[in-house]
């Protein structure tokens, strides 16, 4: 499988997308399904309905890049989000109601070696790690389980304003101790 | 509330996320076309989720490639419209016509030259009834496509005709600019139409659709400059009419009301918008 490792800017790429060509979708699959899978698999866990939900997301996808608008954001952020959507639908159809140890799961990501990682984001792992336990936290909830604002508001008894602001701090403090690293 | 406390809440991390609701959308996408500090933190916010996404990602297995984007090329085949709002696929399948059995028939034609003449004959005057159907049923349409526009603006008109004919001038000046601020979500009948004007600035309100207020509560107009809101009148049940100047703004990006307390606000209540408008 060629990995391709040149970046196309994002409004090459939307032009090549809308002529549904093949190279367009290895483009998007070379660059980008692992980052989806990863989001899958954190929320489903399964690995055969991971595979499953990876594939309805391109499908997904595919079918509907020409709605996609650029003031909604880039266009992997737009992915993520059916990606993230979707694994949650899969979860709720399959009414699977599941609770990770926190710990456990920090202690998965800084353990797991995988050959994909990029120099540049081995440090956002340790970063993450340098956060105060309550933003970690929330990170690793929201950004990784799939829990929305209000799942985490209502699991953990938190008024949703107070999820919402502890997000932003969180991302806050992470983009500038990421700035200090550099 | 103004924009900087708002972004502190975290409106637009829930935005990235994909969890605001409708009404918070159109504010926000509002907000980052006209606000550069906004649309900047927006891209940030979304740079750090994508570094968090490709931080965390997996491998899917190998045969999952080509088992995708044979099974789009599969869909691509069969569906013609997909809803991705109802997060469900509708399949519509093309019907198979069904194809007529044929008859043998065993007539035999000794066609003539003058048969064959007559056949030109009437193929032409056929195609040329054909075309000339077409042209008239055109122009039918056209004529009263035409026809139907006349009617509104007669109608229109016939409305209008108590404003007072200065009135209709800045209405219709080609440089007064029409914005229309629809409703947000929960909010869709609600509607004002705003009038701009490029040259005197002068700002006007018609079509005012608003439910009336408590005695302490007014509605307040904003122009949004610069990526900011600047106080551009009240309405209050006193004077909503049909032809209501507002004050004059210098280059505005778009147009919003809020319910304000009685007397106005110097920020508006941004959870308390009932209308927007982009101007383009």
């Amino acid at each position: 499988m060629l990995k391709t490792k040149i970046k196309i800017p994002e409004d090459e790429l939307l032009l090549l997308l809308k002529n549904n060509s093949e190279m367009a979708f290895n483009y998007l699959y070379d660059n980008y399904s692992s980052a989806l899978y990863g989001i899958i698999k954190n929320i489903v866990i399964d690995p055969d309905r991971s595979k499953d939900v990876l594939q309805d997301t391109f499908i997904k996808i595919w079918k509907n890049k020409a709605s996609y608008d650029s003031i909604k954001g880039t266009f992997f952020t737009w992915m993520l989000n059916i990606a993230r959507n979707s694994a949650i639908d899969s979860n709720r159809s399959k009414h699977v109601k599941y609770k990770i140890q926190f710990e456990e799961r920090i202690v998965d990501q800084v353990n797991k070696l995988d050959g994909n990682l990029k120099i540049e984001t081995i440090g956002l792992k340790e970063t993450i790690l340098k956060l105060r336990p309550e933003y970690q936290e929330i990170l690793n909830y929201v950004y990784l389980q799939g829990y929305t604002q209000q799942d985490f508001s209502d699991n953990f008894n938190i008024p949703l304003g107070t999820v919402k602001t502890r997000t932003r701090a969180a991302l806050s403090e992470l983009r500038t101790l990421l700035r200090e690293n550099l | 509330m103004n924009i900087e406390e708002y972004i502190s809440s975290g409106i637009l991390e829930s935005y990235v996320l994909g969890e605001t609701s409708d009404s918070e959308n159109a504010l926000i996408s509002c907000l980052v076309k006209t606000n550069s500090n906004v649309a900047a933190e927006l891209k940030s916010i979304q740079e750090i989720q994508e570094q968090i996404a490709f931080n965390n990602a997996q491998t899917p297995p190998n045969d999952l490639k080509s088992k995708i984007w044979n099974s789009i090329v599969d869909q691509n085949n069969t569906i013609d419209s997909t809803d991705l709002s109802s997060r469900e696929f509708s399949l519509i399948e093309k019907n198979e016509s069904k194809k007529d059995e044929s008859v043998n028939q065993t007539i035999i034609l000794r066609p003539n030259k003058s048969y064959w003449i007559g056949i030109a004959a009437s193929f032409i005057a056929l195609i040329s009834f054909g075309i000339f159907s077409v042209h008239y049923m055109n122009l039918a349409t056209k004529y009263a496509k035409e026809i139907e526009k006349i009617k509104d603006k007669e109608t229109f008109l016939n409305k209008n005709l108590a404003l007072k004919s200065k009135e209709i001038k800045f209405l219709s000046a080609s440089n007064t600019k029409k914005i229309v601020l629809n409703g947000i979500e929960n909010k869709e009948n609600y509607r004002v139409v705003a009038h701009w004007n490029e040259n005197d600035k002068k700002l006007v309100l018609s079509e005012i659709q608003l439910p009336t207020l408590k005695n302490d509560k007014q509605y307040q107009l904003w122009a949004l400059i610069d990526g900011k809101p600047h106080n551009a009148g009240i309405l209050n049940s006193t004077n909503i009419e049909d032809y209501l100047e507002m004050i004059p703004v210098e280059k505005p990006q778009a147009f919003a009301i809020t319910i304000e307390p009685n007397g106005g606000s110097e920020v508006p209540h941004l959870e308390d918008l009932c209308v927007l408008g982009e101007v383009k």
